[in-house]
């Protein structure tokens, strides 16, 4: 069971990490902000169409290795804070999701929707504030995945004295 | 002194494990989202001028070497203990690291320096389909350092998992 701990932790701390590094990029790199309009919305176009096909496959994984560490930890419940921590991290992670279907999937069913060539001044504007809106939006979500991340490596340094608890649980007394 | 020494390889560790695990992270984002191939070499080069020219280049600068001096304090730290699979898989991280920063300078930099060099409304055709070829080589290269950046990091986040055993050890 304990290899069984550490494996299913390990691809848990490494979903984290890349997720993490999806938001990460964009608060080192905010190039979007140094575009027009135009360009922004042709570039958002181009990301979204990636993101909106590989997010749900990156999702699923990731939700699914949350649910295997759920069941693998279960037990540890009363003797270690990694199953609260994957807990609280999940949550994080629900929270994270449910705002962007809320506040950012619009902007792209919208974005996506328009054409480039054809763009009134009406439409201008609405981009203007949809951007605007999208800044902040990622400005909120990089709070949920740089909290996701710290938490979860934290976990693997809490293994050790979790598997020797359990290992003094198993012996009879 | 002793007493301290673990908790200082704790900390130095998981300061390592959390910037090695962001640098993946980034180069994972380019992976799942690599908006440069879907651009033509013009919007290209603009878009590249704002990453690199803008951003990348000085932010990078801070970050490589300060990864780097994090990477080489915590090999010291484990340095006693060069027997060990956490020594193993810091030292295997850092080969990668390395392998990474080294390839960067010899084969991306100089396709940055190009581009960020390029007066875009003067642009001539021998220049047009050089960087063509920056492009794809770019792309490809940033294919490598995908592969560079994942190996430091698997390889980093096992010494984790290792380091009770090696703490056993130790005591």
């Amino acid at each position: 069971m304990e290899k069984v701990r550490t494996v299913t932790l390990y691809a848990l701390v490494l979903c984290a990490t890349f997720y993490t590094g999806l938001g990460v990029f964009f608060i080192i790199c905010p190039f979007d902000q140094h575009f027009d309009t135009l360009t922004f919305v042709k570039y958002w176009q181009i990301v979204d169409g990636y993101m909106g096909k590989r997010m749900p496959i990156f999702g699923i994984i990731w939700l699914s290795t949350f649910v295997i560490n759920f069941i693998v930890f279960f037990k540890t419940w009363r003797v270690s804070p990694i199953f609260w921590i994957i807990v609280v991290c999940f949550c994080l992670l629900i929270a994270d999701m449910s705002f962007t279907g809320k506040e950012q999937i619009p902007i792209n069913q919208y974005i996506q929707s328009l054409d480039m060539k054809n763009l009134t001044s009406e439409q201008l504007a609405k981009l203007q504030g949809f951007r605007d809106q999208t800044n902040r939006n990622f400005g909120v979500r990089d709070y949920f995945q740089k909290g996701i991340f710290i938490l979860m490596s934290i976990t693997p340094y809490l293994l050790a004295r979790l598997n020797q608890k359990m290992a003094l649980k198993s012996i009879p007394q | 002194m002793q007493n301290i020494i673990p908790s200082i390889r704790k900390i130095s560790l998981y300061l390592l494990l959390v910037l090695v695990g962001l640098y993946a992270g980034l180069h994972f984002n380019h992976k799942m989202c690599p908006v440069e191939t879907q651009l033509n070499p013009i919007d290209y080069a603009k878009y590249w001028k704002i990453v690199d020219g803008t951003f990348m280049h000085e932010r990078m600068a801070i970050m490589g070497p300060g990864m780097s001096i994090i990477f080489l304090i915590t090999i010291l730290l484990f340095i006693k203990n060069w027997r060990s699979w956490v020594f193993l898989f810091l030292v295997l991280a850092f080969i990668a690291f390395a392998l990474d920063i080294s390839f960067t300078l010899r084969e991306q930099l100089p396709i940055n320096a190009f581009i960020n060099e390029l007066d875009l409304k003067n642009i001539t055709i021998q220049q047009t389909q050089q960087l063509t070829e920056s492009q794809a080589k770019s792309i490809a290269n940033f294919d490598k350092r995908f592969v560079h950046a994942m190996l430091s990091f698997l390889t980093l986040s096992m010494t984790p998992f290792f380091l009770p055993q090696l703490n056993k050890k130790v005591a």
